[in-house]
């Protein structure tokens, strides 16, 4: 799993990213941005992609190198809700884990805020890098036409079974209406129908299969525990 | 035909198999509650209750109807398969988790969350009730059927025999166990179905020497229809109404799968609602597995016995796996798959009796007649009587209505289960301007209109195949109401909903009911 193998184990905090040999970092953001606890959500995109990037925190990074490795993770997650649901159980092993992994994701998000600050607070305006402005995760998010993030991941899985259902609605009005394309001949005796029906049950079978990886992997990071619909009496 | 490979020992397999049943029952501890006797304290595994789910799902008419009716007609039989697989997809994605993370017992309590808790309890008791006993007179007019078919002529006076016997079997069954005896007969059921499917699909394919195109071809061959065995069309002759009936029919399995309240109550029985996805995802899985096995079974009768000889002994198809057995492994073969289709009528009606006993000791009796003060020992005697009730009522039922064709009452069951309970679960899980009135106006208004439009069809009256042949008022000409009754149900919901007013939509959430042991249940 990509982002699980995010935090190095020994991490080095003999050098800072402000250290005076690299000049091309002159500023210190005016307030330093301290992690919150409380909703991840609220951290700027730009913090997102550098933590779930490959990047050590322990090390120093030109500004090349950083735009470099917050485009790549932004190409490889594509999906602002995956980045999120990725983030969030990233987050949350490290808060339910020992005390040295937490200390080590807060650590990482720490610096993740802080380089994310400091490349905003250079590059405010630049609308070719929107990851470097100080866009929020939620705000990526809402761009992205994800208004709740778990509506929509379920609403995904909703446009995925389409297809399937709307098979089965195609099975059943060929049949009624166009029984000589359900009859064409396919391969010796099997037929077009006889091969949409088995389709339509293999489709069935994979969409399920697919459907509880993807509630395992993105739906249920997102619900956390205490946000759950309603609870049992 | 049948009659000559019948032996003396399927009453022998028949007897060890319920006895062993029993002794696994009696094995374990019980406490008593009821939380236990209605679902087993929620702490089954989800796999388990995966292989139990789908055990609830796979009645006598999936098993024996369904490649009966694809050796009858070839490819429209293979449609009727498609529609239950499918409708796991609206389930999972529908009802699976919200579901269980609202409910406590019944379908009325997931109602009673939001609304007032007296009219809605009983509202969806009485939906629960009536299609329920829909759904067991079904299954025990279909074994008896099957006992006629397996003993021959000789077996006429067995019928009624084999309807009680099965009806007392259960009932014992479900007031000593309550979940945990359905749960584990459900289970030794599934597991000899998908065993006994899939074996017997092999031992098909192996005649073919696993060329599924030599056996289609054999099957053409066999069904007498040559290629047309293959393409739509035969089962229902020429279009026109037959095509809206067909999909009034498949809508009606489609959405009312969801409804059915032996699935929802077996959703409690595990402790998380990933828990009741997960069991949905196994229980879907083998669904699509054995209906596979279900068509090559289906080919594979028309192949090796002959459609012509098949409607010969059972003029539905009914008895097209049991030709095929007996065609394949003889006497023994024959008194296994005939012994698994008692198995899965008894586990299915175990299933749905306990359902519909927990419906009317936890909804009526509970919540609307003593207006949640009962105890909790008293409301666990009351369903107990309350299984002895419908267990009775649903064997003396199908004793008078054995003239019932099977197919007709399971899909009126579904047809129900669709419009009455359907539309207010999902109102009310994902609607929050439902109100009481929009519930009552849904539930009530989808069973009488289904009701009333069977009353009114084809099935009642003005046809030779009907309940009253020498009567003629049917009006509507579909054979299902799925197709106007469901819609009907949405839209009184919605109705009922809207006129209420902005006032009854601001009612405070009540407290859920809770059973005085409610606290002890594993959450």
């Amino acid at each position: 799993m990509y982002p699980q193998k995010k935090h190095p184990q020994q991490p080095q905090q003999l050098q800072h990213p402000q250290h005076p040999q690299h000049s091309q970092y002159p500023q210190l953001p005016q307030q330093p941005p301290q992690p919150q606890d409380d909703d991840p959500l609220q951290d700027p995109l730009a913090a997102t992609l550098l933590y779930l990037s490959p990047l050590d925190h322990g090390h120093l990074y030109s500004e090349v190198e950083l735009s470099r490795a917050i485009k790549e993770c932004h190409l490889s997650y594509g999906n602002p809700a995956d980045l999120g649901a990725w983030y969030r159980q990233s987050l949350s092993a490290g808060a339910g884990g020992t005390a040295k992994a937490a200390a080590i994701v807060h650590e990482r998000r720490a610096w993740a805020l802080r380089i994310a600050a400091d490349l905003a607070d250079r590059h405010p305006y630049d609308s070719s890098l929107p990851w470097l402005s100080g866009v929020t995760l939620s705000e990526a998010l809402r761009t992205a036409g994800v208004q709740h993030t778990v509506r929509g991941v379920r609403r995904h899985a909703f446009l995925v079974a389409t297809p399937v259902i709307a098979l089965y609605v195609l099975i059943s009005c060929l049949a009624e209406a166009a029984e000589g394309v359900m009859a064409r001949s396919v391969a010796g005796p099997l037929n077009v129908g006889l091969l949409l029906g088995v389709v339509q049950l293999v489709a069935v079978a994979a969409w399920v299969q697919w459907y509880g990886r993807y509630c395992r992997t993105s739906v249920d990071p997102l619900v956390a525990p205490g946000e759950r619909l309603e609870h049992r009496p | 035909m049948t009659r000559d490979y019948v032996t003396a020992d399927l009453p022998v397999f028949f007897v060890f198999l319920v006895c062993a049943l029993f002794l696994v029952m009696w094995a374990g501890p019980q406490r008593g509650t009821v939380s236990e006797f209605y679902v087993s304290d929620g702490i089954l595994k989800p796999a388990h209750n995966g292989v139990a789910l789908f055990g609830d799902v796979m009645s006598a008419a999936a098993l024996l109807g369904s490649p009966g009716l694809i050796a009858l007609t070839g490819y429209d039989g293979t449609l009727s398969v498609l529609g239950p697989a499918v409708s796991w997809i609206v389930i999972l994605l529908l009802v699976a988790e919200r579901y269980h993370s609202t409910t406590e017992f019944t379908i009325g309590d997931r109602l009673a969350r939001r609304l007032k808790s007296r009219p809605v309890h009983l509202a969806a008791g009485v939906a629960t009730l009536l299609v329920c006993l829909l759904y067991l007179i079904a299954q025990l007019v279909g074994a008896s059927a099957l006992t006629v078919s397996i003993l021959g002529t000789a077996g006429e006076g067995m019928e009624q025999a084999v309807s009680i016997g099965l009806g007392a079997l259960m009932i014992t069954y479900i007031v000593l166990g309550g979940m945990r005896a359905a749960t584990l007969v459900q289970t030794v059921k599934a597991v000899m179905l998908v065993g006994g499917g899939a074996g017997l699909a092999v031992l098909v394919l192996a005649r073919y020497d696993f060329d599924p195109g030599a056996l289609l071809s054999a099957a053409a061959r066999g069904s007498g229809h040559g290629e047309d065995f293959l393409s739509p069309g035969i089962r229902f002759g020429d279009a026109g109404p037959m095509g809206l009936d067909s999909l009034s029919e498949q809508l009606a399995l489609l959405i009312g799968a969801a409804g059915l309240p032996h699935l929802l109550m077996r959703i409690g029985t595990v402790s998380t609602p990933s828990g009741a996805r997960r069991s949905i995802q196994y229980a879907a899985q083998l669904t699509c597995v054995f209906y596979l096995a279900a068509i090559v079974l289906g080919f594979g009768a028309a192949a090796l016995v002959g459609t012509d000889a098949i409607a010969a002994n059972n003029p539905s198809g009914n008895t097209a796996v049991l030709l095929l057995a007996a065609n394949l492994g003889g006497s023994l073969l024959l008194t296994l798959v005939a012994c698994l289709a008692f198995a899965t009528v008894l586990a299915v009606v175990a299933g749905v009796t306990l359902a519909a006993a927990t419906s009317l000791a936890h909804d009526i009796y509970g919540a609307f007649i003593t207006r949640g003060t009962v105890s909790g020992e008293r409301e666990l005697f009351v369903a107990r009587v309350a299984a002895v009730v419908v267990g009775t009522t649903a064997t003396m039922l199908a004793v008078f209505a054995r003239s019932l064709n099977v197919s007709f009452l399971v899909g009126l069951a579904f047809a129900l289960a669709g419009s009455a309970i359907v539309p207010a679960l999902l109102y009310s899980m994902f609607w929050k301007g439902f109100t009481t009135r929009g519930a009552t106006w849904s539930i009530y208004g989808g069973l009488v209109t289904s009701v009333v439009l069977v009353c009114l069809s084809p099935q009642v009256s003005g046809s030779p195949t009907a309940l009253l042949p020498h009567l003629d008022f049917a009006v509507f000409p579909l054979r299902n109401p799925g197709l106007v009754s469901i819609p009907a149900g949405f839209l009184l919901g919605w109705l009922g909903s809207a006129l209420s007013g902005p006032a009854a939509r601001t009612e405070p959430v009540p407290i859920p009911r809770t059973a005085p042991e409610g606290a002890a249940r594993h959450r």
